[in-house]
């Protein structure tokens, strides 16, 4: 109940109705100001580790693991519909293929993660050194799974958790821009897939066999700056909202991004140790027995409950984990950089009643 | 403490088989030059002591004069005390793992960093936290901590790549009384949701947090927060894993390395903190960082040390250190550390060359700390385990000369490890050369150490006493005779099976606050204690007796030709006012105690032999007398159902219990309550009543079960007490065997073999030596001791009191769990210590009762 008085001192009353209808088993009548009411929020998670994850540890059992996270999610901006069952993906590196051949492997369905048996039983046996997992909430493009994230371009996977902003007014640009090769790889029609696309674009040769961390950093930068002349471009104002995600299977690159320079983007936390370790059934700590990393997790919202196991990647961050295991953050400045809204806590006042 | 007629060793007294008879065999001696002498070592890398940190990798070390202190995982820091390698304190408050420690100049003040974010900073003589830093803003962990003794600044890296620096003569603008983390609401976990399974939520840390939350403010211990402006955010782009402080032509330097493979150096002067240089790396992080003359180590992910000169921050060279990360560096006089992932530490000199490889641990080395005297360099790693390796031994230069005795090192630790290297293990061949090596080792030690020393041969085929005299000071004023010490003991030990033991039973090693080996405590450890103990008053020329030490070779064996010996070798031996000996153990492991008797045992071997051949019993039986059925018709009847021993007179001489001896038996139940099971009739059975034991029936044949042997052999054995005669008791038993065969209708014969005896001791536990012995212990231990008796034997105890017409001192060193005889022998090295103490005391107030005469 302690936690529920500070809540009420930090927020304005708004929030107070939405968090008394998660009280209530969200049964409640809402009545939202939000600016944003549109928005659908997916979930992504990634893992990377010296050794390899059953994909179980990750996905299923936690208490607050991705798939519960789908239909328990606390950090929605959307607060309407905190369902997120417009189907989900999984996508995993083999842990015994270190070769140039070692492309992801991706599982994807239009059913609700939770309801899905395929995945439960395959989550129980698959186990790799590197993990993106995805839960949708459709934004845009229609209910396929090729719509499903993550996608892969040979050995490159990428996610995207957020959306781009009137997409369909910058879409023509995007794919005029794109290289044939590279417009006629995409399937689906989803702005996060297209945001792939334009990834790819940005690399000298996006079939190559070897790339690094700075590669990827570069392109991913490049990305966004592309996005961002578009958008504004086209005259959009609102602003999207950029958590990005790629890999190469040896190193990560993704941003916490929003165009603004005021408001918050959706959030990112990251935890690393050397044991992501199971204390009781459904409850994970991180456990720090060395000063290096063997594991780093980055998600959408924390898998645990330990709050000193998770911070947060300050809004507007390009995140790399390198193929050594260090964890790099860069603050993307840009002309939405903003050192104030660094130095602030970011999650005191919830992007949503700015 | 002899065990020699325990029935699980018995090797004493049986004949050695042939293979047994090859003396060991040995290309280098391990006891080259003079006993004492010590040599550069180039090989010496093994630890000079291992401590167990319990179930957590050890992560950081500070080490200070008197404590070493170790942070892991786990959130509590643990004190380590440096001379018993023991734990003296447990340090509580932290939430998360203590990921760096570090001591100001001074150390008094020891600051820990930790992934709860918070740095604590505990007073070093007090033991206690004075106050927390803490962070509002959220940094994750905190990687390291220096602490600038001139600014009385605290610099912090942390994970979310920004460094913190707080200035501590301000902080009292800083307090705050938010505890960590409440500060700053986060929407995730302040916001614990509101589903029915809420309740199932419960952090693993939260009850600590509580428990920390109560204590932080019972202890009221104040908390200061760094504030935003001491934040240095985006210092790195990685997390900051270490920081160094220095100096150079720039003034006062802060060093980082950090994970994205850069070093940065900051000005740093009062309030204030600039960037200088970036010494910019490749993509391996940089975990470590050392200055030594001059020059900045960075130890890099891969192995690899980078070196840069301080002055001109020029890149000079990178050495392919280790096949993996660098983890851990450390300085010494001349000379540089460095603690990898690889398992290995390696020594580097002034020219990079690697000057020695430590392997000792078994997992990845994390931390590496010297001690403030250069002479100790401590590893912790993830295999648990702290280990301490002595540097000194190891010289620099190339040339071999030998350093005799360094005063500072313990000579008694040195001399005790050289001596189990030798086996000495009596009533076997093979080790006969080798009980000869280390007679002689012994003779040595007492010579290099300022005695009279001499070998007193037995016969040949039997391990020499060794002898020796420390003569005391003549003092002029002193107006009487000085006072003759004899101390007993014995170099001789029962051999080890190497497979049961967890580490070489002839190498000493050292863990946890323990020696182990064969010999450590029974009774090489409690001999070197007392010859050091005396050699140390001879050289403080405060010897004011004459001690000699009596250490023969064959205890283990039964004292055999001791007797003898003594007789013929009176004469060197001179007078002998007490005798002291340090032979048996503490009836438990915190109460020392005095041993003030012990019983006698008379070891005797019943044989019943037939005049035929082995038979088969369908054949034969029936028709012959079988000595093996008249063997369990004799032993019948010497002991009855209940434990009663039938031999006629045999308690006829025990002596009743005195209500004084009923009090010291009292006090013993009284002090030791934690071994519910022993009860005052129990002790008394052990150590008071005599006892008959059949140990073993041997027959001849095969073995089978359809022969009738034509031979039994028994071997029995009685322990006897106060005031049974042994030669009574010996007489009686030999002719009620006797007896009672006789009137068994058989044609076979009996042979009775009186294999060894060794009389009983009882001491007056109100005489003065003892109430020196006492007070001694008392001095040592801050408790009165307990006197106990023992139900084991020494034979030579009761031979010497006679021949010399003295009184015997008993004082046990080692702890119940010491495993004498057994495998894992050990001894703690704080009894050692504190053994050898009481042995000077002792001796000094023995002397002073000769003067009061």
């Amino acid at each position: 109940m302690i936690v529920l008085i500070e809540f009420h001192s930090n927020r304005p009353e708004i929030g107070k109705s939405s968090n008394i209808d998660s009280w209530f088993g969200r049964s409640l009548p809402i009545h939202h100001k939000y600016k944003y009411s549109y928005i659908k929020e997916p979930k992504f998670l990634l893992y990377k580790g010296k050794d390899s994850i059953q994909l179980a540890h990750l996905l299923t059992r936690p208490a607050h693991s991705i798939i519960n996270q789908s239909f328990d999610s606390r950090l929605r901006i959307d607060k309407r519909r905190p369902i997120n069952g417009d189907g989900f993906g999984v996508g995993w590196y083999d842990e015994s293929n270190p070769g140039p051949d070692n492309t992801p492997c991706i599982f994807a369905s239009v059913t609700p993660a939770w309801n899905n048996q395929n995945l439960a039983r395959l989550a129980e046996k698959i186990r790799s050194p590197l993990v993106f997992a995805h839960v949708r909430a459709s934004t845009s493009g229609t209910l396929s799974e090729n719509n499903c994230h993550p996608w892969k371009y040979n050995r490159l996977m990428w996610m995207h958790n957020g959306h781009i902003q009137d997409f369909n007014k910058i879409k023509r640009k995007l794919q005029q821009s794109l290289r044939d090769e590279i417009f006629l790889f995409v399937q689906g029609n989803t702005d996060s897939e297209w945001a792939f696309a334009l990834f790819l674009n940005q690399l000298s040769d996006p079939q190559a066999e070897k790339f690094d961390h700075h590669m990827l950093k570069k392109a991913m930068l490049k990305t966004i700056e592309q996005l961002n002349i578009w958008a504004e471009e086209a005259g959009i104002t609102e602003p999207s909202l950029l958590n990005f995600a790629v890999t190469d299977g040896c190193s990560i690159v993704c941003t916490r991004y929003i165009n603004s320079r005021t408001e918050e983007a959706a959030s990112l936390y990251f935890s690393s140790g050397t044991n992501f370790k199971e204390y009781k059934p459904g409850h994970y700590r991180m456990i720090k027995a060395d000063k290096r990393e063997d594991i780093v997790l980055v998600a959408s919202e924390p898998l645990t409950f330990e709050k000193a196991d998770w911070l947060i990647i300050p809004t507007n961050t390009c995140f790399v984990i390198t193929s050594k295991f260090n964890v790099l953050l860069f603050p993307i400045k840009d002309q939405y950089y903003n050192a104030d809204r660094m130095r602030k806590r970011q999650s005191i006042v919830p992007p949503a009643v700015l | 403490m002899s065990r020699t007629f325990n029935p699980e060793n018995p090797e004493g007294l049986t004949i050695p088989s042939k293979s047994d008879s090859f003396p060991i065999q040995r290309s280098v001696s391990p006891t080259p030059l003079l006993s004492l002498n010590r040599f550069p070592q180039k090989q010496e890398n093994k630890p000079s002591h291992t401590i167990t940190h319990g179930e957590n990798s050890v992560l950081s070390l500070a080490c200070s004069d008197k404590y070493l202190f170790t942070g892991s995982q786990g959130p509590h820091i643990q004190v380590w005390n440096l001379i018993t390698f023991q734990q003296e304190a447990v340090l509580k408050g932290h939430l998360g793992s203590v990921l760096c420690l570090t001591l100001s100049k001074d150390q008094k003040v020891l600051f820990s960093s930790s992934g709860d974010c918070t740095v604590r900073v505990w007073d070093v003589d007090i033991l206690k936290c004075l106050y927390i830093i803490q962070v509002c803003n959220d940094v994750g962990d905190l990687f390291s901590v220096v602490y600038c003794d001139e600014l009385d600044t605290v610099y912090i890296g942390c994970q979310n790549t920004s460094i913190l620096r707080f200035d501590l003569s301000t902080k009292e603008d800083h307090q705050t009384h938010n505890l960590p983390q409440s500060c700053n609401y986060s929407k995730f976990f302040d916001n614990i949701p509101a589903t029915s399974n809420a309740c199932e939520i419960i952090s693993s840390v939260e009850k600590e947090e509580i428990d920390a939350k109560t204590s932080a403010e019972q202890e009221n211990v104040h908390r200061y927060e760094v504030h935003d402006c001491m934040i240095y955010m985006n210092s790195h782009d990685g997390y900051v894993y270490s920081l160094l402080l220095g100096e150079n032509k720039d003034g006062r330097i802060l060093l980082s390395g950090s994970g994205d493979g850069d070093v940065k150096v900051w000005s740093i002067t009062k309030n204030f903190m600039e960037l200088l240089k970036v010494l910019k790396g490749t993509d391996a992080g940089i975990l470590t960082l050392a200055i030594q003359d001059g020059l900045l180590f960075c130890g890099a992910q891969g192995g690899d040390i980078k070196i840069y000169d301080l002055e001109t921050y020029h890149h000079i060279r990178s050495l392919m250190a280790h096949d993996d990360d660098v983890l851990a560096l450390a300085e010494g006089d001349d000379c540089l550390f460095s603690a990898s992932a690889d398992g290995t530490i390696k020594r580097w000199n002034k020219t990079f060359e690697i000057l020695n490889t430590y392997k000792g641990h078994t997992g990845i080395i994390l931390s590496l700390t010297l001690s403030p005297n250069k002479s100790l360099l401590i590893s912790g790693a993830n295999d648990q385990l702290i280990k301490f390796w002595d540097i000194n031994l190891i010289d620099d230069n190339d040339n071999y000369h030998e350093t005799v005795i360094p005063e500072t090192s313990d000579i008694m630790l040195y001399a005790l490890k050289k001596w189990i290297l030798l086996r000495t293990v009596s009533g076997k061949p093979k080790y006969l050369e080798e009980c000869f090596r280390g007679a002689k080792f012994l003779k040595n030690v007492f010579i290099q150490l300022g005695a009279d020393s001499e070998l007193i041969p037995i016969a040949t085929g039997q391990n020499p006493l060794v002898f020796g005299k420390f003569n005391g000071i003549n003092d002029f004023r002193q107006q009487h005779k000085r006072l003759n010490i004899l101390v007993y003991g014995h170099y001789d030990v029962i051999d080890a099976d190497e497979k049961k033991w967890l580490t070489s039973p002839f190498e000493m090693t050292a863990k946890d606050g323990y020696l182990y080996g064969r010999g450590v405590t029974d009774n090489k450890g409690p001999m070197i204690a007392a010859i050091c103990a005396v050699s140390e008053l001879q050289q403080e020329k405060k010897l004011k007796a004459n001690v000699s030490f009596l250490i023969e070779g064959e205890e283990e064996n039964g004292s055999i030709g001791f007797g003898k010996t003594l007789e013929k070798s009176k004469n060197l031996i001179g007078e002998v006012d007490v005798i002291l000996l340090s032979n048996s153990y503490w009836l438990d492991d915190v109460t020392p105690c005095l041993t003030y008797g012990l019983r006698g045992v008379i070891l005797a071997t019943i044989e019943i032999f037939s005049e035929e051949s082995d038979l088969h019993s369908g054949m034969q039986g029936g028709a012959v007398s079988q000595p093996l059925n008249d063997m369990i018709q004799v032993l019948a009847k010497l002991v009855s159902e209940d434990n009663y021993v039938l031999i006629p007179g045999f308690y006829n001489n025990v002596r009743p219990i005195t209500s004084y001896e009923e009090q010291l038996y009292e006090r013993i139940l009284e002090s030791n309550p934690s071994k519910t099971s022993e009860t005052k009739e129990k002790l008394m059975s052990k150590w008071r009543y005599p006892s008959f034991t059949i140990h073993k029936i041997d027959v001849s044949g095969p073995n089978n079960v359809t022969v009738i042997p034509c031979k039994a052999e028994a071997s029995v054995s009685m322990r006897i007490v106060p005031d049974q005669d042994i030669d009574d008791i010996v007489k009686s038993f030999k002719e009620y065997v006797r007896e009672i065969f006789s009137e068994l209708r058989t044609k076979n014969n009996i042979h009775i073999e009186i294999n060894n005896k060794a009389d009983w001791w009882l001491g007056d536990p109100e005489n003065q030596y003892f109430k020196a012995a006492e007070q001694a212990i008392k001095q040592e231990w801050g408790v009165k001791p307990l006197y106990i008796r023992e139900g084991g034997s020494i034979p030579a105890i009761k031979l010497l009191e006679r021949k010399f017409n003295a009184v015997a001192i008993h004082l046990p060193m080692g702890q119940s769990t010491d495993q004498a005889h057994l495998n894992n022998e050990r001894i703690r090295l704080k009894n050692l210590q504190a053994g050898k103490r009481i042995f000077k005391n002792l001796i000094s107030k023995l002397s002073e009762i000769e003067k009061e005469r």
